[in-house]
């Protein structure tokens, strides 16, 4: 758990953090969103301590980070951003390998805990981890980022856009296995993106910041249906509504009566759902296991989405 | 690597030839006094092999004290309590190329006194300066995506600087070191002109004289020890690439 | 806790106020030959020193503090410092030469430490004051000024570097003019050679190992051993009628040349090769789609597009060869390098100051002056 209180960051008259408060709790997925300059990347570094604040309190897991030495601290909190960092000079087993070494662990754990870190994110131990950096795709340097900054199994991960310099295609697969990853581990994440479709499809809850303070902090549904002011409207541009159905399989909302026509193909979304009915003035739509109703489309679209999980 | 693998070779063939020629200096003299006439009387003179460990002693201890005291103040420019001081030392840098090496030991003779201690100090600051820049260059052009990855993981400021940063700005320094050992090994000739020994002895006093076999004994071995000190580290530096 | 504000200007201070305090300001000689007896900072300038000292611990302390106008200040009080060591210097040696006209001064370490530090506090605070350019110029005019002043009294005239030059002054000039003919004779026939080796190192792939490996081995031929191994080849050479009669010998200026021009060649060769690889090779393409020949691409395209990297070449060889015809006078090929040997044989420091100041001056000239064509030649090719 990240506890933030009041806490001001000011750089010579310039102030990025002002008076934030803000509560991260254990085993949550949450997003910080906001445009450019608002102060989000810079609250990530003040929680490791990667940069000091002028006021306020941070405390994580109940020990104010006053007391600790940033050192220690980092090591205990993941730190994955946005162009990786992947240190060149070492292969990708020493990458992995570099918190538990800073941690002293000895090398047959640490052997052991970076292949199991390198089969997580999905690539083959033994072919990866004798790779130089250099001879990685950006995905798969992504990965290593990923499996990296979980190597000492920090409770915590800290991110920082770190899927922004990959493709689109890769980035969908990236974001749905990080999230899967996630959820099997319940590591508590904040997760720093400018992405409205990233934050939404990942976030537990989103926190939207503007010019150093938070603006609205809620689930993406009630973000996006229930928007606080035309700030938090205009980011999502009302297509806020559309990504959330996007992400919803037809078949999980599927009722139970049988339509006698062509159904949807069986990776269809709410969002495909919606198509038709607009496309075909239907008020129901058929699907492989039933069929959904206007009526209910309409109450998917105001309900938690994560319950479907 | 293929490049790598034929600058080893030749260094190696390099360096046995010159270990030849300074062991057998007198066999080496014979074979000069066979094909160029000379006004000296044969085997008058200190012998080749003194000479050249002068000379060898003299580019070893001043670079050693030049890359030791060049690293330490590079290092010190990169970090947060000395970054202040980097104008100041491209400045100096600026003036220093303006002062060619034989002036600057010249100038260093009057103040510090005819001979090694002189000139060895005048050697010092001469190749100082391009170790300092390029330990800062170096150490400045390591992304700063990386430094910060290596923070955010829990890295103390020695252990990003022995980590990461030294290693991955390695490359670089070499190249200062590179630069500074040649030109080093090439001033330390002028050494002679103040009376502080070395190759050069004996190429100032062919010149003098006139005389082709004494210019070719200082003339050869000295080429050949820049040479072999110039292939070994670029060998050395090319190990160091690490995107390709 | 004290809080140091400006590290550079607490570093500048310190050295300068320890120099000022610890070490020789000058030497006095009674004659040329006789060792001569050094003297302190305080001891030359009496009680009214204690004023410059007091500006070094007036820096000291500001660089623990912050104030206003703290640059402006520094600014005025470094041109003030320039002015007051030396006009209190000349003002002072003159009681201590005492009419001798045998009787000379030079400087010691103790100045040159001060002067050092002062030109860095100048340079460095004539940037921070950017925006004052008025202050800059009175600053800069008052120090020409000042010099201009007393060039035309004859206070600089006790001392020893002047003496020299006074002595020598003929020669002077024409060992100026034969180290510039030797530098830019060098310069442009290396130019002549290099160029066109680079271009066919890059044209011909397979030459470019073949070019470019002799020419690094060559710079790494230390400079006087280069010198030195011409000297048999080139009198054989002026032992022929024709090149007799030209003035070739093993000594004198044709080995200065020969091995002044080789090591231009590797500075202008690599910029050469780098110069036309940097080119773009889609501008190429581009062009070639366009229907233009080989040759209007190289004649539009790759020469335009790699000259202000050739260009570059062409300064480091200038900045290189300035400094390297010193060695001519080792050889008896005249130059600076005649007044720092004989110099160095005289044990006379102020004859080797005399050859050494106008190298250090020319090369900052030259420097200057070719880095700003460089930025013209590169605003006409890329606006």
């Amino acid at each position: 758990m990240i506890n933030i209180e009041h806490v001001t960051k000011k750089y010579g008259d310039f102030t990025a953090v002002n008076d934030l408060s803000l509560t991260v709790e254990s085993s949550e997925f949450l997003v910080i969103l906001g445009p450019s300059g608002c102060g989000k990347s810079t609250l990530l570094r003040l929680i490791n301590k990667m940069i000091e604040r002028n006021d306020g309190v941070i405390t994580v897991n109940g020990e104010n980070i006053d007391d600790l030495k940033g050192v220690q601290l980092r090591k205990t909190i993941g730190y994955v951003i946005q162009n990786i960092g992947l240190f060149p000079h070492m292969n990708v087993y020493k990458n992995i390998a570099t918190v538990p070494r800073l941690l002293k662990w000895n090398e047959d754990t640490i052997a052991k805990r970076v292949s199991d870190m390198l089969a997580l994110v999905g690539l083959e131990p033994t072919i990866y981890q004798v790779k130089t950096p250099a001879q990685l795709s950006g995905g798969e340097a992504q990965r290593i980022g990923v499996a990296r900054a979980m190597a000492s199994d920090p409770e915590i991960l800290l991110m920082d856009e770190p899927f922004g310099a990959v493709d689109p295609i890769n980035r969908l697969r990236l974001q749905k296995e990080f999230r899967k990853i996630q959820r099997k581990l319940k590591k508590t994440v904040v997760f720093v993106t400018h992405d409205t479709d990233e934050a939404l499809l990942l976030a537990d809850r989103i926190c939207i910041m503007n010019k150093g303070e938070i603006v609205q902090v809620d689930t993406p549904e009630n973000i996006v249906l229930h928007p606080k002011n035309d700030f938090v409207k205009d980011f999502f541009k009302e297509e806020g509504i559309l990504t959330i159905l996007s992400r919803k399989p037809a078949v999980d909302y599927a009722e139970p009566f049988e339509l006698d026509e062509n159904p949807l193909h069986q990776d269809a979304t709410m969002r495909d759902v919606l198509l038709t009915m607009l496309t075909t003035g239907q008020e129901r739509v058929s699907l492989i296991n039933g069929s959904i109703s206007w009526d209910a489309l309409l109450q998917i679209a105001g309900s938690d989405v994560h319950d479907s999980e | 690597m293929t490049v790598n693998k034929k600058g080893l070779f030749v260094a190696a063939f390099l360096t046995i030839l010159l270990t030849v020629i300074v062991i057998y200096s007198k066999g080496f003299e014979q074979i000069l006094y066979k094909f160029f006439s000379s006004k000296s009387e044969n085997g008058s003179r200190t012998l080749l092999v003194v000479y050249f460990f002068e000379h060898l002693w003299m580019v070893i201890l001043s670079s050693l004290i030049a890359i030791v005291l060049g690293t330490a103040i590079g290092i010190f420019i990169t970090t947060s309590y000395g970054r202040e001081f980097k104008a100041l030392l491209l400045k100096t840098v600026n003036l220093g190329q303006a002062f060619p090496s034989p002036a600057l030991l010249a100038l260093a003779v009057p103040i510090l006194g005819y001979g090694i201690k002189g000139a060895l100090i005048a050697l010092v600051i001469y190749i100082l300066m391009p170790i300092v820049y390029n330990v800062v260059i170096g150490i400045e052009e390591v992304p700063k995506d990386i430094v910060d990855a290596a923070k955010g993981m829990g890295m103390s400021e020695v252990e990003v600087y022995r980590k990461i940063k030294i290693p991955l700005a390695l490359n670089v320094i070499l190249g200062g070191i590179r630069t500074a050992l040649v030109i080093n090994i090439s001033a330390t000739t002028l050494a002679a002109t103040v009376g502080a020994g070395g190759l050069g002895v004996l190429i100032v006093n062919g010149v003098k004289t006139f005389d082709m076999v004494l210019i070719l004994e200082g003339v050869i071995p000295v080429t050949l020890l820049a040479i072999i000190v110039e292939l070994l580290l670029k060998a050395l530096q090319q190990r160091l690439i690490w995107n390709s | 806790m004290i809080t140091i504000n400006d590290k550079t200007l607490l570093l500048l201070s310190s050295i300068g106020a320890a120099a000022f305090v610890f070490l020789n300001l000058i030497k006095h000689k009674p004659n040329r030959i006789l060792p001569g007896e050094p003297y302190t900072s305080f001891e030359i300038f009496g009680n009214i020193g204690i004023t410059i000292l007091l500006v070094w611990g007036v820096f000291i302390v500001f660089s623990f503090v912050e104030l206003k106008h703290k640059n402006k200040i520094i600014f005025i009080l470094t041109t003030g410092l320039i002015i007051a060591l030396f006009s209190l210097l000349l003002s002072n040696v003159e009681a201590l030469i005492d009419g001798q006209s045998s009787a000379r001064i030079s400087f010691s370490a103790g100045f040159y430490v001060q002067l050092f530090c002062i030109y860095m506090l100048f340079s460095t605070y004539t940037e921070r004051i950017k925006n004052h350019t008025y202050i800059k110029w009175i600053g800069l005019l008052s120090i020409v000024g000042f010099f201009y002043y007393f060039t035309n009294t004859d206070a600089f005239s006790n001392l020893s570097l002047v003496k020299e030059y006074t002595i020598k002054k003929e020669q002077f000039y024409d060992h100026l003019r034969i180290h510039a003919l030797l530098t830019f004779a060098s310069v442009i026939t290396g130019a002549f050679i290099a160029i066109p080796l680079g271009f066919l190192a890059y044209s011909r792939k397979k030459l470019e190992d073949k070019i470019m490996v002799p020419l690094s081995i060559i710079e790494t031929i230390p400079t006087f051993a280069l010198f030195g191994v011409l000297l048999v080849p080139l009198a054989g050479l002026g032992s022929l009628p024709f090149f007799e009669q030209i003035g070739v010998s093993g000594i004198g200026w044709a080995p200065a040349y020969v091995a002044l021009t080789l090591y231009t060649l590797l500075p202008i060769g690599r910029n050469t090769l780098t110069g036309f690889h940097s080119v773009n090779q889609n501008v190429i393409e581009a062009a070639t789609g366009m229907g233009m020949s080989n040759r209007q691409i190289l004649q539009k395209i790759e020469l335009p597009l790699a000259f202000p990297v050739i260009f570059t070449g062409i300064r480091i060889a200038f900045i290189q060869t300035i400094g390297g015809a010193v060695l001519a006078g080792l050889v008896g090929g005249g130059g600076m390098g005649t007044f720092v040997f004989l110099g160095l044989g005289e044990a006379s420091p102020d004859l080797i100051l005399l050859g050494v100041l106008p190298i250090v001056f020319f090369t900052i000239l030259l420097d200057y002056i070719l880095r700003t064509i460089e930025k013209i030649i590169g605003g006409i090719i890329y606006d």
